[in-house]
């Protein structure tokens, strides 16, 4: 019998782990309520011990669960790291903004990024992107995490990673 | 932002009621700053005031400061905009003006640079709490029904 672990398994756990929330950790992966419940609980079944304690109102770690998560995390990220082929292939972002301050959103987020990840590497471009407004994205498939900040608006290689910060507005 | 000889330059906040009569730069008219132009003349067209009008957008400071200086529309801008040499910065009130900063990305990107971006943009809005809105914020329509919970 196979014990080989899948980590799709693991990222559903730690996804949930994180929400405490099936509901909410199913919509940050874009997989169904259903299919992330599926995997927790092979999850459980394959580890032999429960994960989560389950009650109408609420989800929690159980102290196994609380030990896996770390270890999850660790095995995820390096999984990741194989699979962008090296840790070193840069980022890029593109900031859709044509100047620099550092008052603006985009860049403190970018510093703020760069000052904890200093082994790797993020690629800033300047209007480089899209001009396409964000209505008109999202049905190909990009995915928008949305912030307000009252201070600040600040304003992509075919097989480089890639994401986009701001607008295609720079002021 | 405005030219510091401009007739409100010396007011300390300005209320969009200020701004009547005086048509407001907010690079309509540029094809690289749609959404910004979308959003300025939403702005101003539900407070009855005027966009300017487009104009070969300036590049840079110096060019920036020149037009502004040529031009004299006040500008729409950040509050944590780039500051332009002979400008004043002037926070708008009543409403406040808010606008939506996203980060995009594609559902399958797995890059652990976008996991340190999407930490960092949590943790910065988390502290100054972005996602509270002000009392008496304005937003465009589309944005706010983002944000509905």
């Amino acid at each position: 019998m196979s014990r080989d672990l899948h980590p799709r398994l693991l990222r559903g756990f730690v996804a949930t782990a994180e929400a405490l929330h099936f509901g909410r950790a199913a919509e940050r992966l874009h997989v169904a309520q259903q299919a992330l419940s599926r995997d927790v609980r092979a999850l459980e079944r394959l580890l032999g011990e429960a994960l989560f304690t389950r009650t109408t109102r609420s989800v929690e770690l159980t102290p196994a669960g609380h030990g896996l998560l770390p270890r999850a995390r660790r095995l995820l990220a390096l999984h990741d790291e194989i699979l962008i082929g090296a840790a070193h292939r840069p980022l890029l972002l593109d900031l859709n903004s044509d100047v620099t301050g550092p008052d603006l959103t985009g860049d403190r987020v970018l510093e703020r990024a760069r000052s904890a990840w200093p082994e790797g590497e993020i690629l800033a471009r300047f209007h480089g992107g899209s001009r396409r407004p964000r209505p008109s994205c999202s049905p190909t498939g990009w995915t928008s995490r949305s912030v307000v900040s009252p201070v600040s608006r600040p304003g992509c290689g075919p097989n480089s990673p890639r994401c986009r910060s701001g607008w295609t507005g720079y002021r | 932002m405005m030219t510091a000889a401009h007739p409100l330059a010396d007011r300390s906040v300005l209320r969009l009621a200020d701004l009547v009569g005086h048509p407001v730069d907010v690079c309509a008219g540029n094809p690289a700053t749609t959404e910004w132009a979308d959003l300025g003349v939403r702005l101003l067209r539900e407070h009855g005031l005027t966009p300017a009008a487009p104009y070969v957008p300036p590049v840079g400071v110096d060019e920036t400061a020149r037009y502004l200086a040529r031009h004299g529309d006040p500008m729409l801008t950040t509050v944590g905009g780039p500051l332009i040499p002979g400008a004043v910065n002037v926070p708008l009130a009543e409403p406040e003006p808010l606008s939506l900063v996203s980060l995009v990305h594609r559902p399958d990107l797995r890059h652990p640079g976008l996991s340190v971006l999407r930490a960092a943009a949590a943790e910065l809005g988390a502290r100054e709490a972005w996602l509270r809105r002000p009392e008496g914020c304005w937003l465009p329509a589309a944005d706010a029904a983002l944000l509905a919970p």
